[in-house]
């Protein structure tokens, strides 16, 4: 396979990235983007035998595609939640009915999860409608995606700055329509969808079951970091100490992503294989284990990125396709951007993919510069090596973190020299003290030490690297 | 300009197909989605019948626990339907606080 054949799939994602981008930058209408990519179409299938304009037609046609599909998503029908602007004017509290649709989690010490809204009381009517809803509730509530919710509280628009304090939030979390304010959950129920309800009940209690686990012999600081980076809860991580990662560009290693994804399928893969498994079922096992942990740790941008990548590469492996990771991550990102559209606008999904895509791209290039004499002794190359891929992971994403954040932080380049391979230890320990912790208890203290040793120097690194001037240039206030 | 083998011109472009027929599809359906038809609200409309609900229905809502559950249903079965909402403060661990606010979720029919 020659270099030329990799770009189809990157080009066509791209494309499609950008005609969502386009749409969201000019409000484009649905019709005229839906007839224009039918005559792209139709063009595509005239000049299918010709190189240059099937390319062109093709990638016009994908640009059309991520307009159009954005156009759809942000359609606002008759009887949506949006329209009804009593609703959000009134000072007395409505009652609502929906269907919680993400995972909530807890937030300053309130809950924060988005239903699908079906019906709400009006003036003494019950009025059927649709659209999705931000809910932030006064209290903790079992609830889980799939159920069906009995909501009372006051109904506002995203963009009332003055009275929700969590526009930001709430523009990240992809709630068009409003937000319910000091929500109570009266009632929730699991009846009607109770196949995917008992499914996300089930994966909470393996969540909770595996953060025991990890609490179980360390310290509350080295959990919560721990738990940040093998379970992607960052609920007990304190403030300060994702602050102070922020602010030295090496929060990254809090989330989970790639290197966390083929961990779990390497050890998957070297148990099975021991236990002498067939290929096929091996790679099943594989994909399923890769999903499941996809689900535990919350399905953020990054994690559900890594494991279409990982079902790809092993699917590949299987079918024995060579596995380009270009093509496999332009994959992952159509899927994405297809299922939903507005995860462009995503800060975690840009970040994401604009690294890997750094690494991929940006790295060979900065290799290509020193010069092949400087590599003769193994360590200093594996140095240059680090160093070149944290600098091209940098200049990847320095832009939109610049952009969303305001913030610049030139020492990132060199913090993750150090911190990387730190995290990539720490987060081995906190899959073989899971491991251990569930097979053989008594085994586990040997690696409680080792991690909050980690942690501590975890900590040590970033408060290094923190003080150094100019570590990070703040651009402007948020 | 990076050349498609004729494989990836056929993958490419049943893609290309099958996302344009999808996208039309979900417009229409938004479009012309069937509206549900309003209706009288009754404040009683969201509230669970106290004497009817089961032990699963009865933990569903907000400020039930199972052991309060479990008082419920026990008082139940030794004293029969309950007749008024007033009568669920006989039950053991319903105080005044917590009467108030069950009783904006439960209903004696």
């Amino acid at each position: 396979m020659n270099s030329q054949d990799k770009g189809p799939l990157v080009a066509c994602t791209l494309s499609f990235a950008c005609g969502i981008y386009a749409a969201g930058l000019l409000q484009a209408p649905f019709l005229p983007a839906c007839i224009a990519s039918l005559a792209c179409l139709a063009g595509s299938f005239i000049f299918r035998r010709k190189h240059v304009l099937f390319a062109f037609c093709i990638l016009v046609q994908f640009f059309l595609l991520g307009i159009s599909i954005l156009a759809c998503s942000r359609f606002c029908p008759a009887h949506h939640i949006q329209r009804f602007n009593r609703a959000f004017s009134s000072a007395s509290p409505v009652i609502l009915k929906g269907r919680v649709i993400s995972t909530p989690v807890t937030k300053e010490k309130k809950q924060q999860f988005r239903i699908r809204v079906e019906t709400f009381e009006d003036r003494g009517y019950l009025v059927p409608c649709s659209g999705t809803l931000f809910v932030v509730a006064k209290k903790y509530h079992a609830v889980f995606p799939g159920e069906e919710v009995l909501l009372r509280g006051r109904l506002r628009r995203p963009f009332a700055s003055a009275a929700v304090p969590h526009k930001r939030f709430v523009v990240k979390q992809k709630s068009t329509a409003g937000i319910i304010t000091d929500a109570v959950v009266l009632k929730s129920s699991s009846q009607k969808m109770a196949l995917r309800a008992l499914f996300y009940r089930r994966i909470s209690a393996l969540r909770e079951a595996l953060q025991r686990l990890l609490r179980r012999d360390t310290s509350a600081v080295c959990a919560g970091v721990l738990s940040a980076m093998v379970l992607g809860d960052r609920g007990g991580l304190p403030a300060t100490i994702s602050n102070m990662m922020i602010r030295t560009g090496t929060v990254h290693i809090l989330v989970v992503s790639g290197f966390n994804v083929g961990l779990v399928c390497f050890i998957c893969m070297l148990v099975l294989k021991i236990l002498r498994v067939p290929r096929l079922l091996r790679t099943l096992g594989c994909c399923c284990l890769a999903v499941v942990y996809c689900f535990v740790t919350g399905s953020s941008g990054p994690v559900v990125r890594a494991t279409l990548m990982a079902v790809v590469f092993l699917c590949g492996r299987l079918f024995k396709r060579d596995a380009d990771i270009g093509s496999s991550c332009a994959l992952a990102a159509l899927i994405m951007l297809a299922a939903d559209p507005e995860e462009l606008f995503d800060v975690g999904f840009q970040l994401s993919f604009s690294s890997v895509f750094a690494i991929i791209w940006l790295y060979p290039c900065l290799k290509a510069f020193i010069p092949p004499g400087i590599y003769k002794p193994p360590f200093l190359k594996m140095v240059l090596e680090l160093l070149l891929v944290s600098l091209a992971a940098w200049l990847g994403t320095a832009g939109l973190i610049a952009w969303h954040f305001g913030l610049l932080t030139p020492v990132a380049v060199a913090a993750n020299l150090f911190v990387v391979p730190l995290a990539s230890l720490l987060t081995l320990c906190g899959f073989s003290m899971l491991i251990t912790e569930a097979l053989l208890p008594q085994a586990a203290w040997i690696f409680a030490p080792a991690s909050e040793f980690l942690v501590h120097l975890l900590l040590m690194a970033n408060n290094f690297f923190l003080r150094i001037p100019g570590a990070c240039i703040r651009l402007w206030q948020d | 300009m990076f050349a498609f083998t004729r494989q990836e011109r056929q993958v490419i472009l049943f893609v290309a197909v099958i996302g344009l027929v999808s996208i039309c599809v979900r417009f229409a359906f938004k479009t012309h989605a069937p509206r549900g038809r309003l209706a009288l609200f009754s404040p009683d409309a969201f509230k669970v019948s106290v004497n009817e609900a089961g032990m699963s229905e009865l933990v569903d809502i907000a400020g039930i626990s199972s052991s309060l559950a479990k008082n419920i249903l026990a008082y139940r079965r030794d004293h029969g339907p309950l007749r008024s909402i007033e009568e669920l403060k006989e039950v053991k661990g319903v105080g005044e606080k917590r009467f108030e606010k069950l009783k904006e979720v439960l209903i004696v029919e």
